[in-house]
């Protein structure tokens, strides 16, 4: 009777209702689930969500397997446990240490010597806050009539789920669909002392002592972005960098991104690889490394090594042999509507091979996944022209294509490339660097001359971009946006202030504020 | 994890359940003395708020009252029982009857769902000891309140 509840809620017109009623009993006759979700992160909740909403019977599977330190969380995923949420937090913490040093310049009669932060206290209330987070997740579930199990559901055969009881009993049970949405783990790197000695993003942020001196391992957005938040909150951390930093971003604004943590003080040991890790008599970790570049091996010593070098799919679990479901590596293939090699089998979220593996992109794909299924939907996900942002200090945002795509897709004769350096208001008075606070819009060359892509680094890079990518995916042109009346004073206003291209060769550096 | 510092000597009246069978018992056991339930958690911080006052209440309301706080993410089978989606959640439980339900940490509203079922502490006057005078007029007033016509008649009857 909890499917007709779910059926008087959803507040679909009676006829409709006892169509899908009728169907769901049918569904429900030879199958004790309309949909069987694996995994309650960002996608696996959305989609199972938008399900019940529709009249489905749905029970979501969730667990978590501790860390090799022996860190574990609550329901939500990897956004809300060790993602994007404290990530958040954690970068808002180190802004504010940053702000309490430009509010003396703004006259604040603050003691912004040896200002420190309280680690351990910083860690409770983010913690506090996850779990309250956990808390409003249970709640929904509850609440919208998704049954929630807290164990690994694997497959016997395409339609049949085996999961533990919590006292280790085995149970059973069938779908009509299965949505595997498990999600990934960071990856260790095969080395010696490597799980022993090291942490990951899914230990920093509930680590229970200060990082103190750290190396992160990996220059993409995860290691990035912790090596600049243990910066701010006033440690010491050093990022190894194996080729390149930012795979996959546009290439200049990477690299502006790196000068700006140089510029901060984050050492980065540039083509530089791990070798081996152990820990000393005074408990600190020798890290010992190899050069590829030059050629040379080396070492040093930290108090906190954090492997920032890739994330795995967790398809280990689920004896996805017994179901037919084809992988690659470690993630799951899947086409355009979201199925894998089995027609009523589905993967959304971080397990699908080749998308981008981020929250939003989960959630919007497992909800018109959901439509699909049980509401005759046939919209499909658009994951093309999907924004981002790396939250370092000054933040770098994106929409659409790099400047090196759009050379490679169009030529570079056809694109036009408009950028500017900017000076935010706020930061002459404390005199913060503006050296990295620049942007540029990749267009076409002719016409209206569409805009294929917007770079900006900058402060609070992702509110800046919202809106433009919402923009881009109407068809914005640089006509338009030339057009368009900035507001004052901000920061995002200088995409309708952009006027010199990389073609003219013009310094893009500007003079004053306001001309 | 809520204590008042004022009464660090004392024995902590305010019960942290253990079990659902613990908090079945303490139900069962009460008798005639009212339940308040506060659901709380760990990482609320309202909830570590109005801690060190339950402590007050349990022992200003002892003879009416046994105070017992649940801890959501240990029982979430009493929490989903009880439907609560927000903390502190309180309830007034009497003889296995839920009487009441709110939610918040306002001191006040405890204090005042108190006295709606303990009668009032603050006022030495009226506390404990129930003076006569003092009692007929309460019950003339809600007569008079009742049945506003009859009023007069009423009075004149009870002079």
């Amino acid at each position: 009777m909890m499917l007709l509840k779910a059926l008087r809620s959803s507040g679909a017109s009676r006829s409709v209702l006892l169509v899908r009623f009728a169907s769901s009993v049918r569904s429900a006759g030879k199958f004790d689930y309309d949909l069987v979700v694996l995994g309650g992160g960002s996608a696996g909740l959305a989609c199972a969500k938008e399900a019940v909403e529709f009249g489905a019977r749905v029970l979501c599977f969730d667990f978590v397997k501790p860390t090799p330190a022996g860190t574990k969380w609550g329901v939500g995923g990897t956004c809300v446990n060790v993602g994007c949420i404290p990530k958040k937090l954690m970068h808002q913490a180190s802004l504010l240490g940053e702000a309490v040093h430009e509010a003396v310049a703004y006259g604040w009669n603050v003691n912004d010597r040896d200002i420190k932060p309280d680690w351990k206290k910083l860690i409770k209330v983010v913690q506090n806050h996850i779990k309250s987070v956990n808390w409003v997740t249970r709640v929904d579930l509850r609440d919208k009539n998704v049954e929630y199990v807290n164990s690994i559901g694997s497959f016997v055969d395409p339609h049949t789920i085996e999961y533990k009881e919590k006292h280790g009993e085995k149970k059973q049970l069938t779908a009509k669909y299965v949505v595997v949405a498990v999600g990934g783990r960071p990856r260790y790197p095969p080395i010696k002392g490597a799980i022993e000695h090291g942490i990951t993003s899914d230990d920093i942020f509930s680590y229970e002592k200060e990082p103190g001196r750290t190396l992160v391992v990996g220059a993409g957005y995860v290691g990035l972005e912790c090596a600049c938040f243990l910066k701010g909150l006033g440690y010491d951390p050093t990022v190894m960098v194996r080729s390149i930093v930012l795979r996959g971003f546009d290439r200049q604004m990477s690299e502006f991104l790196a000068a700006m943590m140089t510029e901060r003080g984050i050492t980065f040991l540039n083509t530089t690889i791990p070798k081996e890790v152990e820990r000393n008599t005074d408990g600190k970790l020798l890290v010992k490394y190899h050069n590829t570049t030059t050629n040379t091996d080396g070492s040093d010593v930290f108090d906190t090594v954090l492997w920032a070098i890739g994330r795995k799919g967790l398809i280990e679990d689920l004896n996805l042999g017994a179901a037919g479901v084809q992988t690659h590596n470690d993630k799951i293939i899947a086409d355009h509507t979201e199925a894998t090699s089995v027609p009523h089998i589905f993967a959304v979220g971080d397990i699908i091979y080749g998308r981008p593996e981020l929250t939003p992109v989960a959630i919007l794909s497992g909800r018109l996944l959901a439509r699909r299924l049980f509401a005759g939907s046939t919209q499909l996900m658009d994951y093309t022209d999907v924004a981002t942002t790396v939250f370092t200090p000054l933040e770098y945002s994106c929409v659409g294509m790099s400047e090196e795509m759009a050379i490679e897709r169009l030529g570079a004769e056809n694109i036009e490339v408009f950028h500017g350096y900017y000076k935010p208001t706020e930061f002459f008075i404390p005199q913060k660097s503006v050296r990295h606070c620049y942007l540029k819009a990749v267009a076409e060359v002719s016409g209206d001359q569409k805009i294929l892509g917007l770079h900006y680094i900058g402060p609070v890079a992702g509110e800046v971009i919202q809106g433009f990518a919402a923009a881009l995916k109407s068809g914005l042109t640089v006509k338009t946006l030339l057009n368009t009346v900035g507001i004052h004073p901000t920061t995002a206003e200088e995409f309708t202030r952009l006027s010199i291209t990389k073609r003219s060769g013009v310094d893009p550096t500007p003079a004053s504020c306001c001309s | 994890m809520a204590s008042a510092a004022a009464n660090k000597n004392k024995p902590k009246k305010v019960i942290t359940i253990q079990s659902k069978d613990d908090f079945e018992r303490i139900v069962a056991e009460a008798g005639n003395k009212h339940v308040l339930v506060e659901f709380f958690a760990t990482w609320c911080g309202p909830c570590a708020l109005i801690g060190p006052r339950l402590e007050e209440f349990a022992s200003e309301y002892e003879d009416c009252l046994v105070i017992v706080k649940v801890d959501v993410d240990d029982h979430e089978d009493l929490a989903e029982e009880y439907d609560v989606s927000s903390m502190p959640s309180f309830l007034i439980i009497k003889n296995k009857v839920k009487l009441e339900q709110f939610v918040g940490s306002s001191g006040e509203k405890v204090q005042t769902t108190l006295q709606k079922f303990c009668g009032k502490r603050d006022d030495i006057n009226d506390a404990g000891t129930s003076s006569k005078p003092n009692e007929k007029n309460k019950i003339v007033s809600m007569i008079k309140a009742v049945v506003p016509g009859k009023a007069n008649t009423v009075q004149t009857e009870k002079k």
